[in-house]
């Protein structure tokens, strides 16, 4: 569905394209609901409701915000195309909010929630410091959040400022400077955010092969201190 | 139960439908199209951009203006207004038709509109409406037309006289009509400003001109150099806090030059077929001047 709809989607009515592709891409875009609605469902009912359960894991909470992340990116990107009849929203920032949001928000929450989840089962091993992921989900969400918001509210304000022609052009930018510097808070959280996610991960695989190098070690040195000690 | 192919089948044709549908389909129209003319002066559109406005796109696209900068004009309708051009000879019965017509004016507005023609009579009107104030206008002789009036935010900026169609970019490559609207559209900025000094002056400092503007500097596409004998006529003038210091001269390279004849060469002003809008028409002196559909060639510097 996601493939389907969703790769028809964002062309502008204000596209300098024959007019059906615009018109296609709006159907594209409304008809996202029905995979968003499909993981509205499917994450209600797996919860039952209780978000508690979340806890199972330190993985599952970047995994649960991924598909809000998911819902929230597909609810943006159907709001764009039929709430704004000038189609001014899609040349502003809310533009890269939505991409954000579905960059960020969705695909790479959901990669560090399996990377999490997935490395200490490979290596055997367990996460060195589990409550940096903790910390981490907190300053990714903030980032997000941080992000997403700003930008979308500078958006706003520019496609308030697009459509009254009075409004001068310098205005327009100088106007959306406040967001914008919000948003590069929240792109600094994330940053962090990245540092505990390399500390964590650089733990995990040292840890990994200093495990692999003393078994190896252990097996050679036996190897050598038996032929040392077989021979006459 | 093997589910593998029936799964690959899915993604395929999923991925394929959008393929055919936005790779295929508009590469099939889109890729076709031919130059055309302007509607009603037939005059050849697009016209290839100049050789150093052909080299300005790429100075264009090598400093990333795209980024900030659209060139996509948006219009949200067309209306119509009814001009008078020409009075005729009964001016009593004129001037009763005008006032029936515009229940706002008084008397006197209404002869202050006759002695200033040509005038718009009517704006913002339907089609039908326009057409039948025209019917009703011709009394004693006087000659009235409907003029093809685009509107929308972006054509009451300036931006553009109508809205972007894909002819306007037939002959670049890359098309470059940006995402993002960080600063003004350009898409009718030839029109929009042509003066040449202004446009150095902005992209070697766009704070002197604008205010307040983010726009980053391009002092690289300008050389500064020190004055030998007499200061060159090129020299940027009234650089204001970023003058050089005395016996020095800003110049602009080739590069900002094939820039700004770029600039001046964008412009969204063509009335076509797809996009159509009524222009002055051009003084019978000049019959190649019709509505600027010749972009203009180098800055004349």
């Amino acid at each position: 569905m996601v493939i389907l709809f969703g790769s028809w989607a964002g062309v502008p009515n204000s596209a300098p394209v024959p007019a059906w592709m615009p018109a296609l891409s709006t159907i594209g875009s409304v008809l996202m609901l029905i995979p968003v609605l499909a993981v509205v469902l499917n994450v209600y009912h797996t919860l039952g409701g209780n978000l508690s359960r979340l806890n199972a894991h330190p993985a599952l909470p970047f995994i649960f915000f991924g598909a809000v992340g998911f819902i929230v990116a597909g609810l943006m990107m159907v709001a764009g195309a039929l709430l704004d009849p000038n189609q001014l929203l899609q040349l502003t920032w809310f533009r890269t909010a939505q991409r954000e949001m579905a960059f960020y928000g969705f695909f790479i929450m959901i990669i560090f929630g399996a990377v999490y989840r997935i490395l200490p089962q490979l290596t055997a091993t367990s996460l060195p410091w589990p409550k940096l992921v903790r910390i981490h989900f907190w300053l990714a969400v903030c980032g997000v959040v941080l992000v997403v918001l700003p930008l979308g509210g500078a958006g706003l304000v520019q496609v308030i400022g697009l459509a009254n022609p009075s409004v001068a052009p310098v205005a327009l930018t100088t106007n959306t400077l406040p967001f914008l510097r919000v948003s590069t808070i929240g792109i600094l959280l994330l940053a962090v955010g990245h540092v505990l996610f390399f500390v964590n991960l650089a733990g995990l695989v040292v840890s990994f092969y200093r495990a692999k190098a003393a078994a190896a070690y252990a097996v050679m040195t036996a190897d050598l201190f038996k032929t040392a000690g077989a021979k006459p | 139960m093997n589910y593998g192919p029936l799964v690959f089948l899915a993604a395929f044709f999923a991925l394929a439908t959008s393929w055919v549908g936005f790779v295929l389909g508009p590469q099939l129209q889109v890729g076709q199209f031919q130059p055309t003319n302007t509607v009603p002066t037939r005059a050849d559109y697009p016209v290839a951009r100049p050789g150093l406005a052909r080299q300005g796109l790429d100075v264009y696209r090598a400093n990333g203006c795209a980024y900030c900068h659209s060139q996509q004009v948006g219009q949200t309708g067309t209306v119509c207004d009814v001009s008078l051009g020409e009075a005729g000879t009964n001016q009593a019965a004129l001037t009763a038709v005008i006032l029936k017509l515009r229940p706002d004016w008084s008397e006197t507005q209404a002869k202050e509109a006759l002695g200033s023609l040509p005038k718009a009579v009517l704006q913002s009107v339907s089609l039908a409406q326009a057409q039948a104030a025209v019917k009703e206008l011709a009394v004693g002789g006087a000659k009235a037309s409907v003029w093809v009036v685009p509107v929308g935010p972006d054509i009451g900026r300036a931006w553009g006289k109508r809205r972007s169609v894909a002819e306007d970019f037939l002959y670049d490559y890359p098309v470059m009509p940006g995402s993002l609207r960080v600063g003004p559209d350009l898409a009718n900025v030839g029109a929009r400003l042509p003066d040449a000094n202004w446009a150095f002056r902005h992209l070697y400092a766009a704070q002197i001109d604008a205010k307040g503007s983010v726009m980053p500097r391009y002092p690289y596409l300008f050389e500064q150099r020190k004055i030998d004998h007499s200061p060159s006529p090129e020299a940027l003038t009234s650089l204001q806090q970023f003058a050089p210091p005395s016996g020095y001269e800003v110049v602009p390279t080739e590069e900002a030059r094939a820039l700004v004849a770029y600039l001046f060469s964008l412009r969204a002003d063509a009335p076509l077929y797809v996009a159509p809008l009524t222009v002055a028409s051009a003084p019978a002196t000049d019959t190649n001047a019709a509505a600027g559909t010749t972009p203009t060639n180098a800055p004349a510097k």
